[in-house]
């Protein structure tokens, strides 16, 4: 990537030293970190009772995070007569249906909901990606015009963040109210991860910078050539931050959204799981009230809010682990 | 309202109103002068309620009672006749509305079949915004800051500053509604004086309320385990349902006699004579947590831990409906307290023949308790101020038309939408079909005819009249319904969690019995005392 950088000027020196920088930088942290992490924890020291030990209470570990999960995707798969039999949940659906998910699916609330998350979450990640880099790039350049006081302004956003009531009034004065523009626009910029991509920023040899003025590039070019391509890490981690921030958001949506056709799919999702929770006593009148959705619609629709964003992880869990690390702790 | 007796409590929890309140009151009482107004709550109980007039539109099978239960049915009116000539919007383009919803959302009018039906029979189209139950407090308070108001909206109570927001913002329904003058509007008319008093502010009427049936929450028990281990399932008094409590406790097929800690203070409290939340009969009003029949009732809760008879996991239950439902159907709690409408739930759960509802008996034997009554209303619902009077007739005419009772087409389609599309007759019933129950607006949480029981089978519908007859028959009021109490809007919350924390610390021996004094003494002084105060004020 680096060789891309090549201005037209002086070939000869530059590319020497951007590529080696380039070669080192991405491969992430400091040789040191690496070896201390292979030399870990009971590198054969360890006795065969001990490993045993070692491994039942990893073992349970694992049970505690993994069993809820296949009791949903279990629960999401019985029938009714199973699930309540069970009292709600069961680890091992006897006659597996797909029927809750056809339930599900089958009104177009549920999928319209879908594609809604789905677009608000792309949409919004990738323009607050953008604008978070731009904010980090020229705040981390010493010397750009007025970055000390817009570097307060941001911390200051930090530490105060304004009520939903004066939230509520700016969306309604830019008009965006009931579009999907008020779930992305106002929380485009989070102050924390700019802060993180800017102290990553500041992090990058600023010789590889220096070395690339000189063959011309000008700040655009070398953000977009240099400093971006090393920061692969940092770019995942924030960007996973906003997409399940996006994904997520139900509260906003519940505010400014008054179509419900525009709904993303957690706001769907809680109407068929939490709802019904205060639905009790009073609230209900049998005649003509729907029943409470079953436990198995309730555990299939969970399922499919959850896939999507489960999906990304894989492919970012590596960049994940040590992304905010290398951001944060030298800010 | 300072109304709420056990199950409501949970539902302000699950309202999570601390964060609703806590961004919205600013804003709301620094725009009005809460403390010229302390007083409106005086001239409430002067405001002329509407005249009752009952409509029949169909015969039911079982009478109300004079004491206000609830008629029964056995069956539905196979044709029912149009109780409106015209459309009650008839020339309005469109009304919009919002209120909080409990089901499912629907799909948009354009692919939806029932909201098109309901579209139709108003006259107009209903662009009717929804929020989720939970959240809609806050969304409220927010719609009230922006200043952008529906047609007709829910009103979540309490809302702090109520008469204020009411007066300034929606309209006085006064002029359509009190007295005589609601003959205009025969089925607003049919709802019951007893569901109409928290509709008033201001000493007039601001709000139509969504009527239901008067008994607070029924104390259900599952009859076909309870024959089945030969256990007593009609206590005559208090060592008697203890005594069934023991007979159906089991742990080891895991099998309790309660879970709700609660419910079960509060049941406890009716068998004792304890007062229902309030008591005014010396002409000041005292709270029922001073009353030392409360205390009484604690410490048995406590014993009936001690003992074990409380499912394990009951601490944490004890909060929320949907364990506590669960537990119940699966038969791992023997008994119950829900909402009179649960009864359905339960019954299409596990068959009708396994449910039943039992009557508190005295504490010390001799006759069924006091059973206590609930708001008679759930839910409020408001017109915007300012929309001329023609308009303003028109939407009270609207709700009017929502409140259409059985044997009325209205109430067909409102209920059922588009026969072959959102329902079928099956035995008798129109039932929704699975289109039809992903269709279904919920529009009875704007406003809904009287309650009634069933139609459904006979033999179900009869003992559910039959329990309702007998504890409306000596059903004690909460006589702090319909007053406004301002300390109540804004720190109800508040003080309920400490009420309802200390009884979880004691029941569970966290804290010893005599904690309690301590926990009323704190309840007063944080505002229980200007609570009572303020009642008692407005019973002038």
């Amino acid at each position: 990537m680096s060789t891309a950088v090549t201005g037209r000027r002086t070939p000869q020196r530059r590319s020497p030293i951007t590529r080696a920088a380039g070669r080192r930088s991405p491969a992430g942290p400091p040789p040191g970190r690496r070896g201390k992490a292979t030399a870990g924890p009971g590198a054969g020291s360890a006795s065969l009772p001990v490993r045993a030990l070692k491994g039942l209470v990893l073992l349970l570990c694992c049970a505690v995070v993994l069993v809820p999960f296949i009791a949903v995707v279990a629960t999401s798969l019985a029938d009714k007569d199973q699930v309540s039999n069970a009292g709600g949940f069961v680890l091992w659906p006897s006659h597996p249906t797909v029927g809750a998910y056809r339930a599900v699916l089958s009104g177009g609330v549920v999928t319209r909901a879908l594609f809604v998350s789905l677009g608000i979450t792309l949409v919004g990640t990738f323009l607050a990606l953008a604008c978070t880099t731009l904010l980090a790039y020229a705040l981390s350049r010493p010397g750009s015009f007025a970055s000390k006081p817009l570097l307060l302004m941001v911390l200051f956003t930090l530490m105060f963040s304004p009520g939903i009531i004066p939230n509520y009034l700016v969306v309604k004065e830019l008009g965006l109210l009931n579009s999907y523009w008020s779930l992305i626009v106002p929380v485009m910029i989070n102050g924390f991860n700019v802060i993180v991509v800017r102290s990553f920023f500041m992090d990058l040899p600023q010789d590889v910078l220096d070395s690339a003025r000189i063959d011309g590039a000008g700040e655009f070019r070398v953000l977009t050539r240099i400093v971006l391509p090393l920061s692969k890490p940092v770019l995942a981690v924030v960007g996973l931050f906003y997409a399940v921030g996006f994904w997520n958001s139900f509260f906003t949506a519940m505010l400014y959204i008054n179509d419900t056709a525009k709904w993303p799919l957690q706001l769907v999702l809680r109407t068929y799981v939490v709802n019904n929770a205060p639905l009790g006593a009073d609230n209900i009148s049998s005649l003509g009230t729907t029943p409470p959705p079953q436990q198995s619609l309730q555990m299939a629709i969970l399922v499919i809010s959850l896939v999507p964003i489960l999906l990304v992880y894989p492919f970012l869990q590596r960049h994940f682990s040590k992304g905010v690390m290398v951001g944060a702790v030298k800010g | 309202m300072a109304s709420q007796t056990g199950p409501s409590r949970r539902t302000f929890l699950a309202a999570g109103s601390a964060v609703a309140a806590g961004a919205a009151v600013p804003l709301l009482s620094s725009c009005s002068t809460s403390s010229a107004t302390k007083d409106t709550s005086a001239s409430d109980a002067k405001a002329e309620l509407p005249t009752y007039a009952p409509v029949t539109a169909v015969r039911p099978d079982l009478p109300a009672s004079p004491q206000g239960s609830m008629p029964g049915y056995f069956s539905y009116p196979r044709n029912p006749k149009p109780a409106f000539p015209t459309p009650p919007l008839e020339g309005l383009d469109e009304v919009s509305i919002i209120y909080p919803t409990y089901s499912a959302v629907p799909p948009k009018p354009g692919n939806n079949a029932f909201w098109q039906r309901l579209n139709k029979g108003a006259g107009a189209d209903l662009k009717i915004t929804l929020a989720t139950g939970g959240d809609y407090p806050t969304k409220f308070q927010t719609l009230i800051a922006g200043g952008d108001l529906p047609d007709i909206a829910g009103f979540p109570v309490p809302t702090p500053d109520q008469p204020q927001v009411m007066s300034r913002l929606f309209a006085d329904l006064g002029p359509y509604l009190s007295g005589d003058a609601a003959k205009e509007f025969p089925y607003l008319a049919n709802i019951p004086t007893a569901s109409w008093k928290t509709a008033v502010a201001n000493g007039t009427i601001y709000a139509v309320p969504q009527p239901r049936a008067l008994p607070s929450n029924p104390l259900f028990a599952r009859v076909d385990l309870i024959q089945q281990l030969g256990a007593n399932p009609e206590p005559k008094s208090y060592q008697e349902f203890l005594q069934l409590m023991k007979d159906v406790t089991d742990p080891k097929k895991s099998r309790w006699a309660f879970a709700d800690v609660w419910g079960m203070v509060t049941h406890l409290q009716m068998m004792l004579g304890a007062p229902n939340v309030w008591d005014n009969s010396t002409g000041t009003f005292t709270s029922t947590w001073a009353d030392e029949r409360t205390k009484q009732a604690l410490g048995m809760v406590r014993d009936m831990v001690k003992q074990g008879l409380f499912h394990p996991d009951a601490a944490s239950a004890t909060a929320q409906f949907t364990p506590l439902r669960e537990y119940f159907t699966s038969g791992r709690t023997v008994m119950t307290s829900d909402g009179y409408a649960a009864w359905d739930i339960f019954g299409q759960q596990i068959g009708y023949d396994k449910v039943t509802a039992m009557v508190e008996p005295k504490h010390d034997g001799g006759g069924d308790a006091r059973h206590f009554g609930g708001t008679g209303s759930q839910g409020l619902t408001v017109i915007r101020k300012g929309l001329g009077e023609k308009k303003t007739r028109a939407l009270v005419n609207l709700l009017n038309w929502l409140c259409a009772p059985i044997g009325t087409q209205e109430h067909l389609y409102r209920k059922f939408g588009v026969e072959g599309t959102d329902f079928t007759w099956k035995d008798g019933m129109p039932t929704l079909t699975a289109k039809g129950s992903r269709e279904l607006v919920d529009v009875q949480y704007i406003t809904d005819a009287p309650t009634i029981l069933g139609p459904g089978q006979k033999a179900t519908v009869t003992t559910q009249h039959a329990w309702h007859t007998r504890v409306t028959a000596g059903l004690l009021p909460n006589p702090a319904v319909g007053r406004y109490s301002d300390t109540n809007s804004r720190k109800g919350s508040q003080l309920k969690k400490i009420t309802d924390d200390a009884q979880l610390d004691i029941a569970f021996g966290r804290q010893p019995l005599s904690h309690w004094d301590d926990v009323v003494k704190q309840w007063r002084s944080t505002g229980g005392d200007k609570m009572a105060a303020e009642y008692s004020r407005s019973t002038a």
